[in-house]
């Protein structure tokens, strides 16, 4: 792994104050706490986590829609922030949850596909269309579909509609924010097989935010788990689900529904939810969660440290038992 | 659309004879012109005459049909008082009026729609919480009370400008004032709080990542979206906005058709009352009919009945 890489997330956080009543003096909370990761180009990562963990927020800070209070990401080695060039900009796109909300109401197909164009190269009709009309076929629309409004396509359209949009600028960075959560199940498996496909022809990388197990497994190759704005653990697919080192990880598999039948065994299932007041306190985030929380857990922070090249965990329990083991 | 044009149309219409017809049996109920006109001590013969030369001496349905009839043919009648018709009355009053209200829409509209944005904009920066102190000060203190203030302060203490009357723009200067203020700020608190929503759109972030500079991203897919509801006020605002002209026009007796109908119905001069009221509600039921239309015409949604146009 060297050379420098498509994306570097180094030590960012983000806070936002907890607005109480009228009280004047101002508190905190920490929605992206000191997170580290790289990307490279061409690759596909997914971040899980449940509702509220911050990853919403991670998105938005590395697409340069929100300023960090701490910490650098850098896009191919230039610094990402909310005055960032065009240039810069148009490398990095993101598609949501909700694919209406993320069109103009008022603005034709036509309208929503060529104004990204239109800015970023002051682009004649005739231009555009030689851009937008061959990936229009691909994505399976007609001509006659350049004239209709947002509110006449299906859900599943209009998200195809917002991937089309967001690749005529040819970006090197796709990030998808609960890219199917909102769609019917028939529908999910279509619009990540085509993200699947997009990928491998035109070499994007992508950054995958589900709180869903079984999206993340189908379009990622490698894996970061979050919990209260903290990185916990993070392998490639294949380690995370071979060798799941943290207990919150384990939970998430385990609530993927019937990932195999076969064994039914003892799920780890989560109870209670996440609290922000665990920042509040010293020790693990997961220490209320957690069955294995051990006295350090109270006390003590745990770091990320790595179990494997490449797969790193932030569990006093897991590094105990490694230390032991050596 | 055809059918929705045409739908609108026929409930204006109805709405307009509504009101006419309950102020043509409401006014009746106040008092006898005839009295006003002639006085305590008329004799029984000379109130006949006059009774029957205005027709009321006419059962109250007749009256009525007679009223419709001339309504419809275009012929208003004359006015009680100064044996004129009443458009003439009408028009004559007309410019005072118009040269404010005029004024006061377009001005306040621009004004509280920049007010709106520059809030939204600068959502909870001091701005924002100086034009949001103002618009709760102009929400909640009614504009005879301003127009009070104003005078005592501007023509009485300070002498500076004149009240009552017209003559030059600086009679004009306090009613538009006190006119002002409160629809300035209701549009303002309104076009913020369409401006927040709007710009918390993930459409708007869209833009952004487009490349779109922030003013474009803040006019263009912003406050386009955000005027929707905007613009549907401001037609209510139409109707309250010549409601304070009423009170507004007697306090600085600004001769326009607030005072002349305010006269009209002190006096019972049915004719002139009557017409004073109809011309009001067809603007405002014509303003808003023509709101609804645009709206209805720049929304793609509804414009395919898409939503429920009721
Ligand atoms: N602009 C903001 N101001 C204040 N708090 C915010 C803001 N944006 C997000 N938050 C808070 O930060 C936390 C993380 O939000 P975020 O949207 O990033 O979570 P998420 O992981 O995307 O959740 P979900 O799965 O529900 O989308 C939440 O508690 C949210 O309420
Ligand atoms: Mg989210």
């Amino acid at each position: 792994m060297s050379g420098q890489p498509l994306l570097e997330v180094s030590h960012v956080k983000k806070r936002f104050p907890i607005k109480r009543g009228f009280s004047t003096k101002s508190r905190f909370f920490y929605a992206v706490d000191d997170v580290s990761f790289r990307m490279e180009e061409g690759e596909s990562v997914g971040i899980i986590g449940e509702s509220g963990c911050g990853k919403t927020t991670l998105a938005r800070l590395i697409a340069g829609l929100e300023q960090a209070t701490e910490g650098e990401i850098l896009f191919h080695g230039s610094s990402v922030h909310a005055k960032m060039g065009r240039d810069m900009r148009k490398s990095i796109q993101m598609i949501y949850q909700d694919p209406y909300a993320s069109v103009d109401p008022r603005m034709d197909l036509w309208g929503i596909l060529e104004e990204p164009l239109r800015i970023q190269s002051n682009m004649k009709r005739s231009q555009a269309e030689k851009i937008i009309m061959p990936l229009l076929e691909t994505m399976g629309f007609t001509e006659d579909s350049l004239s209709k409004y947002p509110h006449e396509f299906s859900g599943g359209q209009i998200q195809r509609i917002c991937i089309l949009r967001s690749l005529v600028l040819s970006p090197k960075l796709l990030i998808c924010d609960e890219p199917v959560s909102s769609l019917d199940v028939s529908i999910q498996a279509q619009i990540l097989n085509l993200l699947k496909k997009l990928q491998s022809e035109k070499s994007l990388a992508y950054l995958v935010i589900s709180h869903d197990m079984s999206v993340i497994h189908h379009i990622s190759d490698r894996i970061i788990v979050m919990y209260l704005g903290q990185i916990v653990e993070t392998a490639t697919k294949h380690d995370l689900f071979a060798n799941t080192q943290h207990p919150y990880t384990k939970a998430l598999i385990a609530a993927i529904p019937n990932a195999d039948p076969a064994k039914k065994q003892k799920k780890a299932i989560l109870s209670g939810e996440a609290s922000r007041a665990a920042q509040e306190k010293p020790g693990c985030l997961f220490q209320d969660r957690c069955e294995r929380a051990c006295a350090l857990c109270y006390d003590q922070r745990p770091d990320m440290l790595p179990v494997n090249t490449g797969h790193y965990v932030a569990c006093h329990d897991v590094q105990t038992m490694a230390r032991k083991d050596s | 659309m055809i059918r929705y044009v045409v739908v609108r149309t026929i409930r204006a219409l109805a709405t307009i004879w509504l009101v006419w017809s309950l102020v043509f049996f409401l006014s009746r109920l106040t008092g006898d012109p005839v009295k006003w006109i002639l006085g305590e001590f008329a004799t029984k013969e000379s109130y006949e005459t006059v009774a029957s030369s205005l027709h009321l001496d006419l059962p109250l349905w007749e009256q009525y049909m007679r009223t419709l009839s001339g309504l419809v043919r275009g012929d208003m009648g004359m006015s009680y008082y100064h044996r004129r018709p009443v458009a003439d009355l009408f028009l004559q009053r007309l410019g005072p009026t118009m040269a404010l209200q005029s004024v006061v829409i377009v001005a306040t509209s621009a004004i509280g729609i920049l007010f709106g944005v520059v809030a939204a904009v600068k959502h909870d920066k001091l701005v924002d919480k100086a034009i949001r102190f103002f618009t709760i000060v102009g929400c909640t203190i009614p504009n005879f009370v301003f127009a009070v203030l104003l005078i005592f302060l501007f023509c009485l203490k300070l002498k500076w400008l004149p009240s009552g009357n017209i003559g030059s723009f600086r009679h004009y200067v306090l009613p538009f004032i006190s006119l002002s203020i409160g629809p300035i700020a209701s549009i303002s608190r309104l076009t913020r709080s369409a401006m927040l929503d709007t710009l918390s759109q993930e459409y708007i972030d869209v833009a952004r990542m487009k490349g779109i500079s922030e003013s474009a991203v803040i006019i263009k897919h912003g406050l386009r979206n955000a005027l929707f509801p905007v613009v549907t006020v401001l037609g209510g605002q139409i109707v309250t906005l010549v409601g304070g002209a009423f009170v507004v026009e007697s306090v600085f007796s600004l001769p326009g058709i607030g005072t002349l109908s305010v006269t009209a119905a002190q006096t019972r001069d049915f004719p002139l009352l009557q017409y004073c009221v109809f011309i009001m509600i067809a603007t405002f039921t014509f303003v808003n009919l023509l709101v609804d239309l645009s709206y209805a015409a720049l929304d793609p949604r509804i414009r395919d009945g898409e939503w429920a146009t009721n």
